[in-house]
């Protein structure tokens, strides 16, 4: 009885709690007092420098040579399977020169937005969110590239779609220690889950990321829903249905058939076969997943 | 698999071809099915291609106006300006032309399967859904409008990153500062123009030594002057070697004189295809050209004979104004109604900034066909309107078959020629004479005028 009771009264606590930290989040956006990190400057030095003509790789060069965990990344993702050729890449010259500024500047943005996907308390489910979105990314690109749509859009929407998760755990983390109240990892987690596109979007009009990224935050799930830029939401929505699959073992996959019953499938007009030629991407997106893990 | 189901009329595409033959057809109380293989209905020309591209041109073209009221010469654009963010009203655009769509073939009940078709045989017509499923469907006539894609030249690595098409142009997320355009043909000066007007530095290459050479020639030169004094470049006569990203931020075109070229990215508009690759015409006895495009008789009929063509996927004139009455006709033939004469004189606008449009004989066909020709031009900087709105060039060029003073040909380059050439069409159609723009009375001020200008010169030159 007293078994029962206790775990009658630790939900109703658990269920308070969880009103409270949501109460508080929305206090904090509401008051403009949520402490959101503040977007890497190289992301956006590199978000700006795509198309000018003098600037370009000078200045990309330099950016890598200021920062040296940027530096040592660019270095290690350069020289993984994914993008190295035959010859191992030595120093961030050669990097530069072999991996063209576009590429860079992927690698620039990918390395400096996995910073955020830090937590010392939920490192292992951040960097599970973390490669989530690398997946994501990657199946938007092969999507993007059959439909003959922009390819930069689509990775970057997608990278960034989840960008409010991490971001959310660490602020549910800090407002438990800063009103001493219990650190429910359960509770917390659930409420990230619920929270994070309102987060998300947050950051993104922090951070004044492109339109196309903030729609994608808000309506990756609801994609119907979207009064625009459909085809980076909608691609999205497609890439991380697919992404959720490669991280389960084989027996837990969905079948190809019941992939082709997503409902997302129809909205961006692609068949069986162009389907396939997506799925077959498989092992380019496990290698981009390892070049940035 | 589903049943087979059985319909008096198929249409595969619901563009403008596809639209008007349904529509039709089912205005005779046929049952007419339209397959079509996206979404959305419309086909490219709402969704890929002239919609979208012409609000695009639309965002370049007040810029253009502004700049030009106000006298300043040079603009550079922001550097994070998103190509979408110019085209704020296409959604909506859009939107009211699938509505319009939607709305007829609901009025008409003509019913619409999403799916992508192949033909099983001459009567008979497989679809796959996006599901998987699959569909027969049985016919006694169908008509194709299956319309037309970019060309993806074998030797052109197109990313659609760096090396785009004339669709993937469109959703670029920034204005590129520089842009290399290979073709010289109505897309690739179309979007030239535009980009040009949004401060992209824009080179176009092609192997004809002028930009649309099937024009007559004065206007392609006169376009080829107005967009390198915008600071375009044009190169001719110049067949492409190698291209390629360089690997640091650069697409590297080399011509085969050895000249080489950079820019932030490239658009590859070196024509288009026919969408016949995955209907499987060989089921169907269809014969194809050379270029893909299906083979049809003067009423629109292919090589199979209760199998109709229409549109981008027969080949030039490759207009959406065409596939429509292409459509009408071929059904009319089909239903065993008159369609009446066959039309003669079709004029073609091109979107350039300013735009371009012509109908009938240009002066060399003229001369070709009646043995000589005469002229007359005016120039709208001449017109009092062209003066109010401070236009700089542009010009309005009869063409008649001499003595007989009989209207041939109307070639316009300036912007609203879209328009105005309407007003040569009439007269054309009518078998007019050239004094007809003298004799009668043109709002003032406008640009009609210049046929009244026009016709003077050519009257003159006569005289004399």
């Amino acid at each position: 009885m007293k078994i029962i009771f206790n775990k009658c009264l630790d939900d109703i606590m658990d269920t308070e709690l969880k009103e409270h930290l949501r109460d508080q989040v929305y206090e904090m956006i509401i008051d403009d007092q949520l402490q959101l990190p503040v977007l890497p400057h190289v992301v956006n030095k590199a978000l700006s420098m795509a198309n000018d003509e003098k600037k370009g790789a000078l200045q990309l060069s330099t950016l890598i040579h200021k920062d040296q965990s940027l530096a040592g990344n660019v270095l290690k993702t350069a020289n993984c399977a994914l993008y190295c050729g035959r010859d191992k890449i030595v120093s961030l010259q050669q990097a530069i020169a072999r991996l063209g500024v576009s590429l860079l500047k992927e690698i620039i943005i990918t390395t400096a937005i996995k910073e955020i996907f830090q937590s010392s308390d939920y490192q292992k489910e951040i960097q599970d969110i973390w490669k989530h979105a690398l997946a994501t990314a990657a199946f938007s690109r092969e999507v993007a590239i059959l439909r003959r749509k922009n390819v930069e859009s689509a990775y970057l929407s997608s990278l960034l779609h989840s960008i409010g998760k991490p971001v959310c755990i660490n602020t549910l983390s800090k407002i438990c220690s800063k009103k001493n109240w219990k650190k429910d990892r359960k509770i917390i987690l659930e409420l990230s889950q619920e929270l994070y596109k309102k987060i998300g979007s947050t950051l993104a009009e922090k951070w004044q990321l492109p339109k196309q990224v903030t729609s994608t935050i808000c309506y990756h799930t609801d994609y119907l829903a979207s009064p625009d830029f459909k085809d980076e939401v909608r691609t999205c929505a497609l890439s991380l249905f697919l992404a959720q699959e490669i991280f389960l073992p084989q027996e837990k996959r969905v079948s190809e058939k019941e992939i082709l019953q997503h409902p997302v499938i129809e909205t961006l007009n692609l068949y069986p076969d162009e389907i396939k030629e997506i799925l077959k991407k498989e092992q380019e997106v496990q290698d981009l997943i390892a070049s940035f893990t | 698999m589903k049943d087979p189901t059985h319909v008096a009329y198929l249409i595969i595409g619901s563009g403008p071809g596809g639209e008007a033959a349904a529509n039709l057809a089912a205005q005779h109380g046929k049952s007419v099915i339209v397959v079509e293989k996206d979404r959305v209905l419309g086909g490219a020309c709402v969704h890929q291609g002239t919609i979208p591209s012409k609000t695009l041109r639309e965002s370049a073209l007040n810029l253009s106006n502004f700049l030009r009221s106000n006298n300043i010469l040079e603009y550079t654009h922001k550097e994070n300006v998103t190509v979408e963010s110019l085209m704020q009203r296409k959604n909506e655009v859009q939107r009211a032309y699938v509505e319009k769509i939607s709305q007829s073939f609901e009025k008409n009940k003509v019913h619409v399967i999403r799916g992508r078709a192949s033909f099983m045989d001459e009567k008979t017509l497989h679809v796959l859904h996006t599901d998987g499923s699959e569909q027969i469907l049985s016919f006694e006539k169908l008509l194709i409008a299956t319309g037309s894609r970019p060309r993806d030249p074998e030797h052109i690595p197109i990313d659609h990153e760096n090396i785009l098409d004339s669709d993937s142009i469109l959703s670029m997320i920034y204005l590129p500062k520089s842009l290399t355009i290979l073709g010289g043909g109505v897309i690739a000066c179309e979007y030239a123009c535009i980009f040009t007007q949004l401060g992209v530095e824009v080179s176009m290459v092609d192997t004809k030594e002028r930009p649309l050479n099937f024009l007559d020639p004065q206007l392609s030169e006169a376009f080829r002057r107005h967009f390198e004094s915008s600071g375009g470049i044009y190169i001719g006569k110049q067949s492409i070697e190698r291209v390629h990203w360089d690997g640091i931020s650069k697409v590297i075109t080399v011509l085969q004189d050895g000249t080489t070229l950079a820019s932030d990215k490239m658009l590859v508009a070196m024509g288009r295809v026919a969408n016949t690759d995955i209907l499987k015409t060989e089921q169907a006895c269809i014969k194809l050209n050379q270029r893909g495009n299906i083979v049809v008789d003067e009423n629109y009929r292919s090589s199979t004979k209760n199998i109709y063509a229409v549109g981008d996927v027969i080949g030039f004139p490759s207009l959406a104004s065409t596939a429509t009455e292409q459509g009408r006709r071929a059904v009319s033939h089909a239903l065993g109604l008159e369609a009446g004469k066959p039309f003669e004189n079709i004029p073609v606008g091109i979107y350039t900034i300013p735009e371009i449009s012509t109908v009938g004989l240009t002066e060399e066909q003229a001369v070709e066909r009646y043995g000589r020709a005469c002229v007359g031009i005016a120039y709208l900087k001449d017109v009092a309107r062209g003066k109010i709105s401070g236009v700089e060039s542009g010009l309005l060029k009869l063409v008649s078959d001499g003595d007989k003073k009989r209207l041939l040909g109307v070639h316009i380059f300036g912007e609203g020629a879209s328009d105005l050439v309407h007003v040569g069409l009439m007269a054309l159609l009518n078998q007019d004479h050239v004094e007809i723009f003298v004799k009668n009375i043109f709002n003032f001020p406008t640009m009609g005028e210049a046929y009244r200008l026009a016709a003077m010169d050519l009257l003159s030159a006569l005289e004399s």
